[in-house]
C-alpha cells in the first residue's frame, strides 16, 4: 500500500514537472509588464533551443523569488548579483553561468548624486543629510552607495534620514525637488539626469549587471544546450528586444567586490 | 455644352448637382461642428486632467515624485498642454514639464487655491487657460496641480480632425460623384433609347412617307383585342395588324384613341405614350397625307373639267345657235313643203334638235360657276316647297311620297333655290328608278334627322328609294359628269347635285343594294 502511495506521489511529480517544462524567473526591477513582453522573447528563444516549454515568470519581490527556489520551481533565473549572493548563501544548488552584457559592458556602478546648487562637495557632508536610495536591494543603486558610505566611515546611524525612493527615477527627482539631499542610484540613470539639476558627489567601484543563475539540478546534457544557447543568442530581433548586447561568460572574480555586501548592509541595519 | 447629347448632359449636369449638395452640406457641417466640438475638447481636456491626476492621488500622499512625473508627463501628452506644475502642500514644485523646476516654490499660486477649495479656470493670455486642481483626500488638500493650456491649439486639433473627416466625406463625395455619374449616364442612356429609336423612325419617315405605316411588334399582347371605342374590328394596342388598323384609322387614332380609357390604363410611362403618339401621329399624318393627295387630284381634275367646260360652253353656245338656224329650217320645211317624206323626216330634224338643245342647256348650266347666296332659313320648308313641283308626278306614276322631317332642326345657312335643285335631281333620279321596278309598292322618302358623331352634330338629309339599286361597277362613276345609265339622260343631274353640295361645304354618301334600293345622305355639321 506504502509502495503504492510512494508510486502515485512519483508519479504525481513526475506529471507535475511534465506540465510545467522549463521555468525562468526574472526578478523584476521596473514595470512587471515590461519586463515581461522583453524576457518573453528570451522564453520563446530557450523554448525553441531546449525543445521544450519555457515557463515565464515575473517575480516582483526577492522574498517571492526565495519561496519559489525553495520550493524546487525555478530552473533559471536573472537577478542582480545581490540577490545570486543571498540565493548562494541560503544554499540553492545554482551557478552563474552568464552575465548580461549592455552597452559593451557587463558591469556597472553606482553613484552618490546631490542637486547642482548643493553645499555637500564631500561624501562625509552627507552626515545628518536626508539620503534616499533607488532601490532597496540592488548592487549597484543600493549596496554599492552604502559601500561609498561605508568606506568613508558613514554609518546608518550618521544618516537618520535614509529611505528607499524604489526606483533610481525617483530617487533622483526626490533630490531635484529638494526632498533628499542626496540619493545612491546607479551611475547610467544619474547620467540621464545629469543637465537636469544635479552632479555626481561620488562614483563606486563597479560591480555585474544582471547575473544568470542557473540550477545544477538540471541534467547535464541540458544545462550543456542553455549555456550554450545563451552565449550563442545572436538575433538582433530577440537582442533588441531585450534590451542587451548578449549573455557572456563570466569572468573569473567577478563578484569578488560583492563578497562581503553583507558587512555593508548590516552597517545600514533598517535595509536588511 | 449646347452640342453634347442629352445623355451626356444629365450625366454632368446630375453630378454637378451632387457634388453642389455635397459641397454644401460638408461645409455647412464643418461650420456648424466646429463651435460645438471646441466646446467639447475644452471639457474633455479639463475632465481628462482630472483623470489623471485623481488616479494618482495615492503618490502624492507618499511622495512618488516618479510617478507624479508620470502622471504629468500624461497629461502634458495632449497636445494643447503647454505646461503642468505640480506643488505639494508646502507650495514646492514637485512635478514640472521641466523638471528643472523642481524645488521651486510658489506661494502665490497656494493663495489662489486657500480662496477656492475646488477646481477652478484662469484665463492667463488671450488663448492659454490655467486650469488649477486641488488634489484633495476628502476636505484635505495632498498636493495641487496647474495645468495651462491652450486654446488655439485646441482650436488647430479640432480643424485638423474636421479636415480629417472633410477629405474623407469629399473622397466618398468623389465616388459618390462617379458613381452618380457613371449610373445616370446609364440610366439616360436606358431612358433616352426609345427617343433615339423614335428619332431614327421620324428621320425615315421623312424620306418614307410615301410607304405604308409599319410597326415591327406588337405592343400589348396580354390586353383584349376588342375595340372599345367601336371605331374599329380590332384594337390595334393588342393586334397582330396594328400597322394595317393605324394605316385604316388614319387621323381617328390621334382622336379617339387617345381619349380612350382602354388605351389610358394600358400604357404606362412617358417614353412608352410618346412612342404610340408617335405611331398615332404616323398614322394620321399618312391619312392626311393621303386625303390631301386625293384632295390634290380632285382638284387638278376639275381644273382640267372647268377649262374643258369654259372651252366646251363656247362650242355649245356655237352649237345652240346652229340648232336654232336647223330647227327653223326644219319649220319651216315641215310647213311649206307638202311632201309627206319632208315632213316626216323634218319632224325628226325638229324632235333631235330640241333633245339637243336641251342637253346643251343643261350642260351649259353645269358649266356655270355656282355661287350660293347663303341665307339663314328652314330647311324642311325649303325641301317642302322644292318638292311640291313634282308631287302630281309621283302620284300619276301611283307612287307614294314620303315626308319624314324632323321639326327640331335649327335654320341653317344655304341657297333655297340651289338645294332645290338638289332635290329635284334626286327625286327625278329616284323617278327613274321606281319606273323601272316591278315592285307593288314604290316609295320614295325624304327625311331630315339630326344626330351626334365623333363629338359633332350633323343635319342629315335622307333621299331614300325602293328602286333597282345602282349596279356595284358604276357606283363610283355616278357623279362624273356625262356619265349616264339612261338611254336619254343627260349625265349631269347628280354631278350637279354633287357641286352644289361641295359648294355648301357639305358631304354626300351613297348607300344602295341592287333591287332594294338607294339612300342618298347629304350632311350638314352643325358648328
Amino acid at each position: 500500500m506504502v509502495r503504492k502511495s510512494k508510486f502515485l506521489v512519483l508519479f504525481i511529480l513526475l506529471l507535475n514537472k511534465l506540465s510545467f517544462g522549463f521555468t525562468l524567473a526574472i526578478l523584476s526591477a521596473g514595470n512587471p509588464v515590461e519586463e515581461y513582453k522583453r524576457y518573453k522573447y528570451l522564453s520563446e528563444y530557450l523554448s525553441k533551443s531546449i525543445n521544450e516549454p519555457v515557463e515565464l515568470k515575473i517575480i516582483a519581490k526577492v522574498d517571492q523569488l526565495l519561496s519559489l527556489y525553495e520550493k524546487h520551481k525555478i530552473d533559471m533565473s536573472i537577478t542582480c548579483p545581490i540577490v545570486y549572493f543571498e540565493l548562494k548563501d541560503r544554499g540553492f544548488n545554482i551557478d552563474a553561468v552568464a552575465v548580461i552584457k549592455i552597452n559593451g559592458q557587463i558591469l556597472e556602478s553606482g553613484v552618490i548624486v546631490v542637486r547642482k546648487d548643493s553645499d555637500i562637495k564631500t561624501v562625509k557632508d552627507l552626515r545628518d543629510k536626508r539620503v534616499t536610495l533607488g532601490s532597496s536591494i540592488c548592487a549597484s543603486n543600493c549596496v554599492m552607495p552604502l559601500y561609498v558610505l561605508s568606506k568613508e566611515g558613514i554609518t546608518y546611524e550618521d544618516i537618520p534620514d535614509l529611505w528607499s525612493s524604489g526606483s533610481d527615477k525617483a530617487a533622483i527627482l526626490a533630490v531635484i525637488a529638494g526632498l533628499a539631499d542626496a540619493a545612491g542610484v546607479k551611475e547610467e540613470s544619474a547620467l540621464r539626469f545629469i543637465d537636469k539639476g544635479i552632479r555626481i558627489l561620488v562614483k563606486s567601484p563597479y560591480v555585474p549587471r544582471y547575473v544568470v543563475n542557473l540550477s545544477k539540478n538540471l541534467p547535464e546534457e541540458k544545462t550543456k544546450k542553455i549555456i550554450q544557447a545563451l552565449y550563442h543568442l545572436n538575433d538582433e530581433k530577440t537582442l533588441s528586444e531585450l534590451g542587451i548586447d548578449a549573455f557572456v561568460p563570466p569572468p573569473a572574480g567577478l563578484f569578488d567586490i560583492l563578497k562581503d555586501y553583507k558587512s555593508i548592509l548590516n552597517k545600514y541595519p533598517m535595509l536588511r | 455644352m449646347k452640342r453634347l447629347s442629352i445623355q451626356w448632359k444629365v450625366a454632368l449636369l446630375t453630378s454637378f448637382y451632387i457634388l453642389v449638395v455635397l459641397v454644401g452640406s460638408i461645409l455647412f457641417a464643418v461650420w456648424n461642428f466646429e463651435k460645438n466640438l471646441l466646446k467639447e475638447r475644452e471639457k474633455n481636456t479639463i475632465k481628462t486632467i482630472s483623470n489623471i491626476v485623481e488616479s494618482y492621488k495615492d503618490f502624492f500622499i507618499v511622495r512618488n515624485l516618479e510617478k507624479i512625473d508620470e502622471m504629468v508627463k500624461k497629461i502634458s501628452s495632449s497636445e494643447a498642454i503647454v505646461k503642468t506644475v505640480v506643488l505639494d502642500i508646502d507650495g514646492r514644485v514637485i512635478g514640472h514639464t521641466d523638471i528643472t523646476n523642481l524645488g521651486k516654490f510658489f506661494p502665490d499660486i497656494l493663495k489662489k487655491f486657500s480662496k477656492k477649495s475646488s477646481p477652478f479656470l484662469e484665463k492667463e493670455t488671450d488663448n492659454t487657460v490655467n486650469y488649477y486642481y486641488p488634489v484633495m483626500v476628502e476636505t484635505t488638500p495632498v498636493g495641487y496641480v496647474i495645468t495651462s493650456y491652450n486654446k488655439d491649439i485646441i482650436k488647430a486639433t479640432v480643424d485638423f480632425d474636421i479636415l480629417k473627416i472633410a477629405i474623407q466625406t469629399l473622397s466618398i463625395s468623389i465616388f459618390v460623384i462617379l458613381a452618380s455619374f457613371l449610373g445616370t449616364f446609364v440610366i439616360s442612356g436606358i431612358v433616352i433609347r426609345p427617343i433615339k429609336v423614335l428619332k431614327d423612325k421620324i428621320v425615315n419617315l421623312a424620306s418614307n412617307i410615301d410607304k405604308p405605316l409599319k410597326i415591327e411588334k406588337v405592343f400589348k399582347p396580354n390586353l383584349s383585342k376588342e375595340c372599345i371605342k367601336e371605331i374599329s374590328s380590332e384594337c390595334w394596342l393588342s393586334s397582330d395588324n396594328a400597322s394595317k388598323i393605324m394605316q385604316e384609322l388614319g387621323e381617328l387614332t390621334l382622336r379617339e384613341c387617345q381619349n380612350c380609357p382602354k388605351y389610358k390604363s394600358s400604357v404606362s410611362g412617358e417614353i412608352e405614350e410618346l412612342t404610340y403618339s408617335f405611331y398615332m401621329m404616323t398614322a394620321s399624318l399618312k391619312d392626311y397625307l393621303k386625303k390631301l393627295e386625293e384632295a390634290y387630284k380632285e382638284r387638278e381634275t376639275l381644273n382640267c373639267l372647268a377649262s374643258m367646260g369654259e372651252m366646251s360652253a363656247k362650242i355649245a353656245h356655237e352649237i345652240k345657235n346652229a340648232l336654232y338656224a336647223i330647227g327653223n329650217a326644219a319649220n319651216y320645211l315641215r310647213t311649206n313643203v307638202n311632201n309627206p317624206l319632208v315632213k316626216e323626216f323634218s319632224t325628226v330634224i325638229k324632235d333631235e334638235v330640241n333633245r339637243l338643245n336641251e342637253m346643251t342647256v343643261s350642260f351649259l348650266n353645269f358649266s356655270k360657276l355656282i355661287e350660293p347666296k347663303f341665307e339663314y332659313q328652314d330647311l324642311n320648308q325649303a325641301i317642302k316647297e322644292s318638292i311640291k313641283l313634282l308631287e302630281d308626278d309621283f302620284k300619276n306614276e301611283n307612287m307614294c311620297l314620303l315626308l319624314e322631317l324632323d321639326e327640331n332642326i335649327p335654320p341653317i345657312r344655304f341657297d333655297k333655290n340651289l338645294l332645290k335643285q338638289i332635290v329635284l335631281n334626286l327625286a327625278i333620279n329616284a323617278l327613274d328608278a321606281l319606273r323601272e321596278t316591278q315592285k307593288d309598292t314604290k316609295i320614295f322618302k325624304i327625311k331630315t334627322q339630326t344626330i351626334e358623331k365623333q363629338n359633332n352634330r350633323f343635319i342629315q338629309i335622307i333621299f331614300e328609294d325602293n328602286g333597282t339599286g345602282i349596279p356595284e361597277e358604276i357606283k363610283d362613276k355616278i357623279f362624273k359628269p356625262f356619265f349616264s345609265a339612261k338611254p336619254k339622260g343627260t349625265g349631269l343631274g347628280l354631278p350637279i347635285v354633287y357641286k352644289i353640295v361641295y359648294s355648301h361645304g357639305w358631304n354626300i354618301n351613297l348607300q344602295t343594294e341592287k333591287n332594294k334600293g338607294t339612300k342618298f345622305i347629304i350632311e350638314i355639321k352643325l358648328n
